[in-house]
């Protein structure tokens, strides 16, 4: 964030320098400050300042403070502070790996704030920044949204050196680079861009940073701040940057000359750009035997107009086209239709309307009992309104088909999004049947076609299928590792053959 | 690739689209104008008309970057014939665009909505292609692009399901050839290759413009070849005495689709949902190139606002004109027009710019 106020500098005095830090730390009770003389016979006035519960106190005592109070020796420090006395001590005293000189209140303020320990010297008007951070964290565990059968089963959490590290023991490439820069006026949260040097998209690169410095807001929570805050298109219900919070996910995109950025305080990592078929794909197709991995990814691909359009294509053709069913169905669909007092469409919508309720309680309720509720409540429901002749078993079989399909798209945002573009086929199919629906398929092949992500297009390959066939080969179906390239051709990286 | 370009092809995709539905479209027409089962003959010979234009053509827009028909014709003759060719190609578009509309909606109408007025399904059609027309030619190449992924071969695949219990002694006699027919059937055959129109627009936009030759030439030949196979398609299923009084050759041959353990009844509507996307993305294609037309006539900067204009334009003669089927007998004369002027306005600039050439390097 571009800071344009004036920057207060270190005084030489110890105690100033204190009691500003005091001023803007009011009411701040978690904020340690420590005085201490240091050295063994002549003593120097000195003092650490931290954040209660986000410093490693123990290393600060034991390396830093202990080593300060107990080795220093002054009488050999040179006696000019302005020059050397800041790289003295440190050189002589401190035992921690990482340390900084700071030149002002600001700096110090936010090293603070980001859990390392500053320390401050008399008659010296530069700091000591030593790094200590070290919280309460979650531990390394299978990401409950991304389970697999086969693979890894770390994944993510809140902190982002923890992200990068797991990235780095996945990709041990010094052209693997990490950028540090912090987003949010107040939260100050730390932010990486994590790419591989040659392999990246530089167009990609620059625009993801670009956007990422160009972020104007207070707080970023969560990684979907800034995932709504950097995507191309806001009033798009797809998403246009992917999430996971597998480490192998992350290394993948990576490797395809994509750009990951990490979040402080998300166990979720964004890759950019994305595109509809990197919303198609799992982790696990590439851990299963290839042709097995071809039928999942062709079922799911099944999958994607049965979620889509099946509660539209029921209204429009109980509506509209009964003719279009074979005699015998369409007489059933008739006969089970004549005691339902509501027409098709609100039927399919009360079904509709009902799963997203079923899934949406489930989600709020602790996960044993949520999936039991889920379960119970969608037969209970289903079968006492087929029985209370609100609706019809037709209609159940629909839904229930629908919500399982939807369950196959692996990413849950783009679920979500189709879950929502459902409920406008249903809408079309009402008011005009299959014509309604084939408009409604225009509307949204248009869309998906203006869609771009960091300047490529968001249905690539598929919508320049002839000049990008090669990517092809792992949209529907998936490749043999030999056979696959690693960086799509879409995103015109140098680099061609991966594995 | 810069916002206003698109690959060769991609541009081979959208004069492939388009051809085949106008070929769709005129398909009663040929079948009823030759007598006997040698449409195909015109076929080959309208091919082989267009693909020997095609060479100079491109020599010519090749050497003028980034320029349309009416952009070079703007360097060669006086403005008020730009003018002139420009408004050609505009009335060309919107009343092409207007007939596919036409014919389309009442398609929509007789097969699915028996009870929504066709103004309605007009209006809808125009919306919602004006919104894909706006956005420029990416976009219009991209949905041409999932359109034949998702809509066209699946088409093109169910139409052979409907080769069961054919009568492929259809196809003879070949002998004699009812020559008249066949010369008169070219003019529309000619017409019914509209995307040979469209490239003297669509080709500014390639990237590679030293591909556009290639690519034209492929485009002709796969649409003559889809052209052909549709032809014989429907004369061996249905004879060249019924074939030549279908109004819809197309719905009509969906009837007879049989695929194995598909259980749709009636599979025209299939069909028909199918060639909504197709004839869908041909509309949205001549939408875009009508407001290019239009921008280029008359030198204006902006392009998408045309749309706007051309909407109660289309619709009101979308509505005034009859459908396709009643106009069969009343083309015959404007056909003979539009292919000439279709083929000569391009073969008049190419001899102009040879003559300048001539003339300058003198």
């Amino acid at each position: 964030m571009k800071n344009n106020t004036v920057k207060t500098p270190i005084e030489k005095e110890l105690n100033k320098n204190i009691t500003t830090l005091k001023e803007i730390f009011k009411n701040a009770d978690d904020i340690i400050y420590r005085n201490f003389d240091a050295g063994q016979n002549e003593k120097l006035k000195m003092a650490v300042v931290y954040v209660d519960g986000m410093t490693n106190k123990e290393a600060v005592s034991e390396f830093a403070v202990e080593k300060l109070m107990v080795n220093l020796n002054v009488e050999q420090l040179d006696k000019n502070p302005e020059k050397e006395l800041q790289g003295a001590v440190a050189k002589a005293s401190i035992a921690i790996t990482e340390i900084a000189v700071l030149l002002t209140i600001e700096e110090a303020v936010d090293k603070v704030l980001s859990g390392e320990t500053i320390l401050f010297i008399d008659t010296c008007s530069k700091a000591i920044m030593l790094s200590s951070r070290g919280w309460p964290m979650r531990g390394i565990s299978e990401p409950a949204s991304e389970t697999v059968l086969r693979g890894a089963r770390d994944g993510f959490n809140e902190t982002m050196k923890v992200t990068i590290t797991l990235i780095r023991r996945r990709i041990r490439d010094p052209k693997l680079k990490v950028k540090y820069m912090q987003i949010g006026n107040r939260s100050k949260t730390d932010v990486a861009v994590i790419y591989i040097d040659d392999i990246v998209n530089k167009t990609a690169l620059e625009a993801v940073e670009k956007r990422l410095n160009n972020i104007e807001i207070d707080a970023v929570l969560e990684s979907a701040y800034i995932e709504e805050l950097i995507e191309d298109d806001n009033y798009s219900p797809f998403p246009q940057v992917e999430n996971t919070e597998r480490p192998d996910a992350a290394a993948s995109a990576l490797l395809e000359g994509r750009v990951v950025i990490a979040i402080d305080n998300s166990p979720s990592v964004l890759m950019a750009p994305a595109t509809f078929t990197s919303f198609m794909q799992s982790s696990e197709d590439y851990y299963e035997r290839w042709l097995p991995s071809c039928m999942i990814r062709i079922i799911r691909y099944f999958a994607l107009p049965i979620t889509l359009l099946l509660p539209a294509l029921y209204v429009a053709i109980s509506e509209f086209h009964p003719n279009l069913l074979p005699t015998e169905l369409a007489l059933f669909v008739a006969a089970s239709r004549a005691n339902v007092p509501f027409p098709a469409w609100f039927e399919a919508f009360l079904m509709e309307f009902t799963i997203e309720l079923v899934r949406e309680a489930s989600l709020r309720i602790t996960t044993p009992v949520g999936s039991t509720i889920g379960l119970v409540g969608g037969l209970v429901i289903g079968q006492a309104a087929v029985t209370a002749g609100l609706i019809t078993p037709v209609a159940v079989i629909v839904v229930s088909l629908t919500a399982l399909a939807s369950f196959a798209i692996p990413s849950y945002n783009f679920g979500s999004s189709l879950r929502l573009v459902r409920f406008l086929f249903i809408i079309v199919a009402a008011v005009m049947g299959l014509f309604g629906v084939s408009i409604g398929l225009c509307i949204l092949i248009i869309h998906l076609c203006t869609l771009k992500s960091f300047g490529f297009h968001y249905m690539s390959p598929f919508s320049n299928f002839i000049e990008f066939k090669s990517d092809l080969k792992d949209t529907v179906v998936r490749p043999k590792i030999q056979n696959m390239v690693h960086t799509p051709q879409y995103l015109k990286s140098k680099r061609e053959k991966g594995l | 690739m810069f916002d206003n370009e698109i690959t060769s092809h991609q541009n081979a995709c959208i004069l492939l689209l388009i051809s085949f539905v106008f070929q769709t479209m005129l398909m009663p027409n040929i079948l009823s104008e030759v007598d006997g089962p040698v449409g195909w003959i015109s076929i080959i010979l309208g091919t082989i008309i267009l693909v020997l234009t095609i060479s100079p053509i491109n020599k010519v827009m090749n050497s003028y970057e980034n320029k349309t028909i009416i952009g070079i014709s703007r360097n060669l003759f006086p403005n008020y014939v730009t003018k002139i060719i420009g408004i050609y190609y505009i009335v060309l578009f919107i009343l092409a665009n207007s007939l596919l509309i036409k014919d389309f909606a009442e398609q929509i109408k007789y097969l699915m909505l028996f009870n929504t007025p066709i103004k309605v399904l007009i209006i809808s059609i125009l919306l919602t292609a004006s919104y894909a027309a706006k956005k420029g030619i990416q976009t219009i190449a991209q949905i041409t692009h999932i359109t034949i992924l998702i809509a066209l071969i699946p088409y093109i695949a169910v139409i052979i399901f409907s080769t069961y219990y054919s009568d492929y002694t259809n196809v003879f006699p070949i002998y004699p050839v009812d020559l008249y027919g066949v010369v008169n059937a070219l003019p529309t055959i000619l017409i019914s290759f509209f995307g040979y129109s469209i490239l003297m627009f669509s080709n500014r936009h390639v990237d590679k413009s030293e591909k556009n030759m290639v690519l034209n030439k492929k485009f002709i030949i796969i649409s003559m070849i889809l052209y052909i196979a549709c032809y014989i398609l429907i004369i061996i299923k249905f004879g060249i005495k019924e074939a030549s009084h279908l109004v819809w050759p197309f719905l009509s041959i969906m009837k007879f689709v049989n695929i194995p353990g598909f259980f749709f009844e009636s599979t025209e509507i299939v069909g028909l949902s199918l060639q909504i996307i197709i004839t869908f993305t041909s509309i949205c294609i001549l939408m875009y190139f009508t407001n290019l037309a239009i921008q280029e006539t008359f030198e204006t900067r902006e392009i998408g606002y045309f749309t706007f204009i051309q909407i109660p334009i289309v619709y009101i003669l979308a509505g005034l004109l009859p459908g396709m089927y009643m106009l069969y007998p009343y083309i015959k004369i404007p056909a003979y027009f539009v292919s000439a002027a279709n083929l000569l306005i391009p073969l008049i600039i190419v001899f102009w710019e040879n003559r300048r050439r001539k003339f300058l390097t003198q």
